[in-house]
């Protein structure tokens, strides 16, 4: 069986006080194991942000207990999170690529955070990434010259070059047309599934979905049906 | 250095240099701030130059001034002779000398207007002024109504320069209230002083020259010149001089001398403190633009930066970043404003002929105060950072 990503059990959480309180998860039970390419789907207001926000250790929840990456998040300062979250990769609606900066460069800028990083080996690891992208040989160029769908490419290596444990993915398609969205979530379903680790994509996108293990979804803040794909 | 230093130095000098164009405006107003400053400094040494000029020039070991001296300025109050005779008979003494200030005017023959002056006064067989031209000419003085003229007096004394270079004389008619009665200073020799802020040009003449014009009672003396035998304690003597002279006049070693010149400019005068004001204000205009360039970079950065910390960084990095920028900021405005600095100070050298310049600790200070510009705006714009939240990043 493969190992624990994510652990989640009894988990709640909300915004606000008083009368103006909103509850946007209620008692979630989740486990996630590495390998798995999980599709987590729901209307808007449904919870489905809230939950990746806490499985990419970006908040703690009020209620219940998230254990991640082996780690039990209560009690976590911020520089613990900030530790946590240097194993988990983030793949984000838009890409937000420092524009300042060379394609090589934004891939590089992902593993100088990590404990013990080395330029040269960094350097070679994010040469290496670009490539499995489909980006060999386009380092040098500045982001502002690839198309839509290339900026992603590179947000999805920048999220994997650090072979993280578990990548989180936010509409990662909501800003491309359907056939590149398409192509760049199966290149992170493949490139997950080379690596190991587990991806949770929160989606719209009803054409990506025969590309993922398991699909949760969500409404008002509970988890209401969970699939696994065929 | 480690990689996620290195990281933040090379993104905030790309980032720079990205947003050069964008923050062009800005950039050039740190370059002016700068250059604001470096051009109060080079004023501020003029002023403190130009006053120090003749208490350097003086030929003194030890000087003697009135109880109620305050600085060599126009006319200082008196001290009697005799207190600089009884001084004549110390030990130590190897002689003393009197110089006579005065203020005062005189006509110009083309604008038919006054010129203030300053009218020095001494013994022209004394050695009281170390200006080698000073001791060539000063025999000339002898004869009566005779004067040196300071040729880098202000450009209202360029017609008289110009006679005395064509005639090897030049009239210079004092200016009296009673007019009839006012009388005519013949130029025979220049030398170099130069102007101050106060005065546009300096005559030295006999003290029997400046007695016959103005009236001035030779025993009363603006500024008492001991000089010391060799080996003789100048501390020692002016302790033993002050206790002989005590009530009579003020005794100043030269180095007490000239620290309480300046001192009296600095702190005494409204004019250091205006100066003092001027360059703090230069670095308040200088934060505000440095601030208003990393402001801009923050503000256009903010989803990036969010990206970065959902990796791992820590907000010290962005910190970090904007703190080299500041810094880049600074060094990279300095060279233009230093350019600029010189090239104001020595246009405004030439019109004033004001000794307007910058020294290498001058333009050492007015970087570590770009430097401090650059940290106190980083500062405020590392506050901006808290804008950048990982959290807006989610659809």
């Amino acid at each position: 069986m493969s190992r624990a990503v994510a652990a989640l059990r009894g988990v709640g959480h909300g915004f606000g006080s008083g009368p103006r309180r909103r509850t946007v998860l209620r008692g979630i039970d989740l486990d996630l194991r590495a390998g798995e390419f999980v599709a987590l789907t729901g209307p808007s207001g449904s919870g489905k942000t809230t939950l990746l926000t806490l499985l990419g250790a970006l908040r703690v929840p009020e209620a219940g207990r998230v254990c991640l990456l082996g780690q039990d998040m209560a009690g976590l300062d911020a520089a613990g999170l900030a530790a946590l979250r240097r194993r988990i990769g983030f793949v984000f609606q838009r890409h937000h690529l420092l524009r300042s900066l060379s394609v090589l460069e934004n891939v590089e800028a992902a593993l100088h955070a990590l404990p013990g990083a080395e330029p040269r080996r960094d350097r070679a690891a994010a040469l290496a990434m670009l490539e499995a992208v489909g980006l060999g040989g386009r380092g040098a160029e500045p982001t502002a010259r690839l198309s839509g769908g290339e900026q992603q490419r590179v947000a999805v290596a920048r999220a994997l070059v650090r072979r993280p444990a578990l990548v989180l993915a936010d509409e990662p398609t909501a800003s491309l047309d359907g056939g590149t969205g398409r192509a760049v979530v199966a290149l992170l379903a493949d490139l997950a599934r080379s690596q190991g680790c587990a991806v949770v994509m929160g989606t719209h996108d009803e054409r990506c979905l025969d590309l993922v293990t398991r699909r949760l979804h969500m409404e008002d803040g509970m988890l209401r049906q969970t699939e696994q794909a065929a | 250095m480690r990689p996620a230093l290195r990281f933040a130095a090379l993104l905030a000098f790309r980032q720079l240099r990205h947003r050069a164009l964008a923050s062009g405006a800005a950039l050039a107003g740190v370059a002016v701030a700068v250059m604001l400053m470096l051009v109060q400094v080079a004023f501020r040494n003029g002023l403190y130059d130009s006053a120090l000029a003749l208490p350097r020039a003086l030929a003194a070991d030890i000087v003697l001034v009135s109880p109620g001296y305050r600085a060599l300025t126009f006319s200082p109050p008196w001290l009697p002779r005799a207190a600089l005779r009884d001084a004549a008979g110390m030990p130590g003494v190897a002689e003393t000398a009197a110089l006579y200030a005065y203020s005062g005017q005189v006509r110009s023959r083309e604008t038919g207007g006054n010129l203030s002056v300053w009218l020095l006064g001494l013994d022209p067989a004394s050695r009281v002024l170390d200006l080698p031209e000073v001791a060539a000419a000063q025999r000339l003085l002898s004869v009566p109504d005779s004067a040196l003229l300071d040729r880098l007096s202000r450009q209202e004394f360029r017609a008289v320069l110009a006679r005395f270079a064509a005639e090897g004389l030049a009239r210079l008619p004092l200016y009296t209230p009673a007019a009839d009665l006012a009388p005519v200073l013949q130029v025979r020799g220049l030398f170099a002083l130069g102007p101050s802020f106060t005065i546009d040009g300096t005559l030295l003449v006999s003290d029997l020259t400046l007695h016959a014009a103005l009236g001035v009672p030779l025993d009363r003396v603006s500024i008492g010149l001991v000089r010391l035998r060799p080996g003789a304690d100048a501390g020692l003597v002016a302790a033993a001089l002050a206790a002989r002279v005590e009530g009579r006049a003020r005794v100043l070693t030269r180095d007490a001398f000239l620290a309480e010149e300046r001192g009296f400019y600095a702190r005494r005068t409204p004019i250091g403190l205006i100066f003092n004001t001027g360059l703090l204000v230069g670095v308040a205009v200088g934060v505000v633009f440095i601030l208003q360039v990393l402001n801009g970079l923050v503000d256009a950065n903010l989803p990036e930066y969010a990206v970065l910390l959902a990796q791992g960084y820590r907000p010290a990095f962005l910190a970090a970043v904007v703190a080299q920028a500041a810094v880049a900021v600074a060094l990279l405005t300095y060279p233009l404003a230093l350019g600029l600095a010189l090239l104001v100070t020595r246009v405004a050298a030439t019109a004033t002929r004001l000794p307007l310049g910058l020294h290498g600790a001058d333009m050492a200070a007015v970087l570590a105060l770009s430097l401090g510009m650059a940290a106190a705006a980083a500062g405020l714009a590392a506050l901006r950072l808290r804008r950048a939240d990982p959290l807006e990043l989610f659809a």
